[in-house]
């Protein structure tokens, strides 16, 4: 090897402490998500259950999700089921909506690009997904917003600037927007059609209260 | 056909045949698969303290960031080194037989914008022979063109092969596309 006699005579741990991040001391720093240099990352490891009991899991773990949970993008056409194959990178272009099942009760709008990645479980441990998301930088946003299940129109939106805030308040900028959406019920009508919308939910189960952990279970 | 509706998303198929860099948005992707009777691609990156090798081949995935500024260099992949205006990151994922490799470069508004070649003395790790390339916002495989004809005066000339520091004369290397390589490139690419 060309370069070997210029070798940094040292374990690679001891002088890069996080060179992988999916080393299994490592990954459990991205369970939510985590900016690093120019993207903002999230990791998950990922076990399959039923329904029924998504979200009950606390802790840095594997994830418990939905096998048949859908990925959903919302364009000119309406909402769009995006298909997940395992090892195919999907990127979702900044501006479009979108949500994932049981997974987050709102619709993500970014600024900034996102790829997300599943990688496939081995014989002896679970599957990753990897989300990989542009760093914003100064009126860059994130919007979490609420359409219509009827007619797709605008019911309500909220907004983080976060390429000038900074991605710490994501979370709780996150929870607060959902009980404003859940706390008033006339939010909730469309403007358009005057459908009554299901309540939302964020993407941490620990505090759902009732309604939303009925919600959680329903879209 | 020009359609006046935006773009959604699309998706990258990791497995599917090495080709060309995508550009689209924040990211510019690049895709791999190497099989077990190639030799393992090794991803390097420089310090002030020498030269940092990261495996890419192994039983487990690895994800590896490389920041903004930082040369790197994959040995059998590229023989010259690059420092981006933007991090990168490399993906690979076993697969049975083969490995398959992701490589992504971006993150930020309008970036990556700027990318540079250089060289590292294998003597002494030696920086020498930087040079900037300021239109990869037009694709990144034009600053592969542009890093290709640099690879090629280098391997012509072996004054620009001397590094400036302890006098060692770098051995001949290789652009990013295989396929274009010399037999003297190709010699080098297998040489690592």
């Amino acid at each position: 090897m060309m370069y070997a006699d210029v070798y940094v005579d040292e374990p690679l741990d001891k002088i890069v402490d996080d060179w992988d991040f999916l080393a299994e001391k490592v990954l459990p720093r991205f369970m939510g998500f985590r900016p690093v240099g120019d993207n903002v990352y999230g990791i998950r490891q990922i076990l399959m259950e039923a329904p029924k009991t998504v979200g009950e899991h606390k802790g840095t773990g594997p994830v418990l999700a939905v096998k048949n949970r859908r990925h959903l993008e919302i364009g000119p056409k309406g909402v769009t089921v995006i298909k997940r194959t395992p090892l195919v990178a999907h990127l979702t272009l900044a501006g479009t909506p979108h949500h994932t099942e049981f997974v987050y009760g709102y619709w993500h709008i970014n600024d900034m690009d996102e790829i997300s990645i599943d990688l496939p479980p081995t014989a002896d441990q679970p599957g990753y997904v990897l989300l990989i998301q542009g760093h914003p930088k100064g009126n860059e946003a994130d919007r979490i917003a609420w359409y219509c299940e009827k007619c797709t129109a605008l019911v309500y939106m909220s907004e983080l600037v976060s390429g000038t805030l900074g991605f710490k308040d994501f979370w709780n900028w996150e929870r607060q927007a959902v009980r404003e959406y859940n706390g008033d019920p006339k939010r909730r009508i469309c403007p358009d059609c005057g459908h009554a919308n299901s309540v939302g939910y964020a993407a941490f189960a620990n505090n759902d209260t009732p309604e939303e952990r009925e919600a959680r279970l329903k879209w | 056909m020009v359609s006046a509706e935006p773009e959604l998303g699309f998706d990258f198929d990791v497995t599917g045949p090495t080709g060309s860099w995508i550009r689209h948005g924040n990211h510019a992707l690049w895709r791999a698969t190497r099989s077990s009777d190639q030799p393992p691609y090794i991803l390097h990156e420089w310090c002030e303290r020498g030269v940092r090798p990261f495996p890419t081949s192994g039983s487990k995935p690895v994800f590896h960031r490389v920041p903004e500024g930082t040369p790197y260099h994959i040995a059998h992949l590229f023989g010259f080194w690059v420092a981006n205006d933007v991090d990168a990151m490399l993906l690979t994922v076993p697969h049975g037989p083969i490995t398959h490799l992701m490589l992504v470069v971006g993150g930020r508004t309008g970036k990556p914008a700027e990318a540079s070649t250089l060289h590292v003395c294998p003597r002494c790790a030696a920086r020498f022979g930087e040079a900037t390339f300021s239109a990869v916002q037009s694709g990144y495989d034009r600053f592969l063109d542009f890093a290709l004809k640099r690879v090629r005066a280098f391997n012509a000339d072996p004054k620009l092969r001397t590094c400036p520091n302890c006098g060692a004369v770098h051995p001949p290397i290789y652009g990013f596309h295989e396929e274009a390589d010399t037999p003297e490139e190709r010699a080098a690419r297998t040489a690592g």
